[in-house]
């Protein structure tokens, strides 16, 4: 629901579902709904637009005021929320930020759609969807490569102090998600499947400081990068900061400028790891800053993670 | 079917207002729809849909009951024997002043953010783990039984954000040959179908 796609007629329909129009302004709106049932279709597949748009933070601030008091009050567009986010959540995770493009596109077909085509045309299509999907897997996987050799090359000339550490314990949590991730899609067309699979890990830093146990990590023995789904327990900031160190402190990786996402475990940061580099059996000490609007840093949490390799 | 209804609008009444919406009545409220049964059973479910979410969207805390109330309404002028001419348009009327009656008593709870964001569960929590991974492993056996097609299509829909989002979105629609709101709608139905299996797998016994 970004600014640009909106024109008055659907600025009006979403202030009316935001409860943000008088009663006036709703009676036209209602006397069509009521009698136009494709029209209260509309308006339904509005609700999921705009549950859509806030979970993208998409929308302008007075909107995304009236979603969280108004339209959030509903029980039942509150199921349909949940379910969003959870689709999106999954969605996100096939292909992360970095390929979340428009690059995922369905051919054009002449001028008939592909679903009013008959049969034949219709796989066609179909499979021009799963083409795509593979490419922009692929091109997700090529994209990571490059961001781990990247990473690996700015390690090697910005080794800064380690914060303090402060002895914070962390608790286990479960990271067991199946791998790979590729879209179920693509798993039925093996001259199309990605070269390399994207390995998928998801665990939560819960930041408590009562106990001391490790996070387990457990990675794929053949993954040379995973995707990390990290949910973490402080979430306020925008943007965060990951720095990876074995426990003598030796840096072995960091990502900045990482924005706050749904991931399967709750809000967090998704980045790709670079698997190859860490030991089975081996712990490393996960530093997590928070990144102000300003451009401030601050140290909000640590993690010890112990990697296993299957 | 109609016992359902019926079984839904008389509990309502009774507790509402003391009159309970008989099987004559209930005839009566069908045939103001339409004169072919079915066709007003299906106007009566349709029009029942319509008002929940109207109530919903004028914020009132309980939509269902009413739209029930809605009914009953409607069914005692019948009773009465007013002549209703567009039983659609009156039940709109009705709503209209129920709304009047119930919103400035009603009292309606602020929704809780931290846990619809799934801030508010412990990441610590392991039941709380377990559950979340048991509605994923729900949603992806759903998605394997849309079609490839439909499954692309959902994939693919979600993907992007702000410009790129539009662009891909008008893209999907012009390779589809409808238009974006088409599109739109066909999402909503192929993720009400989704929502339904995913909470019917999420209900099951594990």
């Amino acid at each position: 629901m970004a600014k640009q796609s909106i024109d008055p007629e659907e600025q009006r329909l979403i202030n009316y579902l935001l409860g943000m129009t008088s009663a006036e302004e709703a009676e036209p709106i209602e006397n069509r709904y009521f009698s136009d049932p494709n029209y209260h279709e509309q308006l339904l597949a509005l609700e999921d637009e705009l549950i859509h748009a806030y979970l993208r933070r998409e929308l302008p601030a007075h909107q995304q005021q009236a979603f969280e008091d108004y339209f959030l009050a509903s029980e039942r567009r509150q199921k349909k929320f949940l379910a969003t986010r959870d689709l999106l959540s999954y969605v996100d995770q096939l292909l992360p930020t970095t390929a979340k493009t428009s690059s995922v596109g369905v051919p054009t077909t002449k001028k008939t759609g592909w679903f009013t085509l008959p049969s034949f045309p219709r796989l066609i299509g179909a499979t021009a969807v799963l083409l795509a999907l593979a490419v922009c897997g692929w091109w997700f996987w090529s994209q990571q490569q490059t961001q781990i050799q990247s990473d690996i090359a700015q390690t090697a000339v910005s080794v800064s102090p380690s914060p303090a550490l402060s002895n914070q314990p962390i608790q286990a949590a479960d990271n067991s998600l199946p791998a790979p991730q590729a879209p179920a899609a693509l798993a039925d067309k093996p001259q199309m499947t990605v070269s390399k699979p994207i390995y998928v890990v998801a665990f939560a830093l819960p930041g408590t400081r009562d106990t001391a146990e490790k996070v387990t990590v457990t990675l794929p023995a053949q993954a040379e990068t995973v995707q990390a789904q990290i949910a973490l327990s402080e979430t306020s900031d925008q943007r965060y900061e990951l720095v990876l160190k074995t426990t003598d402190g030796e840096r072995i990786w960091q990502q900045q400028n990482l924005s706050r996402q749904t991931t399967r475990l709750g809000l967090g940061v998704i980045t790709s790891l670079p698997a190859n580099r860490l030991q089975t059996g081996e712990t490393y000490v996960l530093d997590v800053k928070g990144i102000s609007s300003t451009g401030e840093s601050r140290f909000l949490e640590q993690a010890f993670l112990l990697i296993s390799k299957k | 079917m109609k016992d359902e209804r019926e079984s839904r609008i008389g509990v309502s009444s009774r507790r509402k207002v003391g009159w309970a919406l008989g099987p004559m009545a209930f005839d009566r409220l069908l045939a103001a729809f339409s004169s072919d049964r079915e066709q007003a059973g299906e106007t009566y479910e349709q029009l029942r849909n319509t008002l929940v979410t109207f109530f919903d969207w004028r914020g009132c805390a309980d939509p269902e009951e009413l739209a029930d109330e809605t009914f009953n309404r409607l069914a005692r002028r019948l009773e009465e024997g007013e002549e209703i001419r567009n039983a659609q348009i009156y039940c709109l009327g009705v709503a209209r002043l129920l709304v009047l009656e119930v919103k400035p008593k009603q009292n309606r709870r602020a929704p809780d953010l931290d846990a619809l964001l799934g801030i508010a569960a412990p990441v610590s929590d392991k039941e709380a783990l377990v559950e979340r991974e048991r509605k994923f492993d729900c949603l992806e056996r759903c998605l394997e039984r849309l079609s490839a097609e439909n499954r692309a299509l959902l994939i693919s829909y979600y993907q992007g954000e702000r410009a790129a989002k539009i662009d891909h979105r008008l893209e999907l629609a012009k390779s589809l040959g409808i238009t974006l709101n088409s599109l739109r709608v066909r999402l909503h139905r192929l993720k009400a179908r989704l929502e339904i299996c995913v909470r019917d797998c999420f209900n099951a016994k594990p």
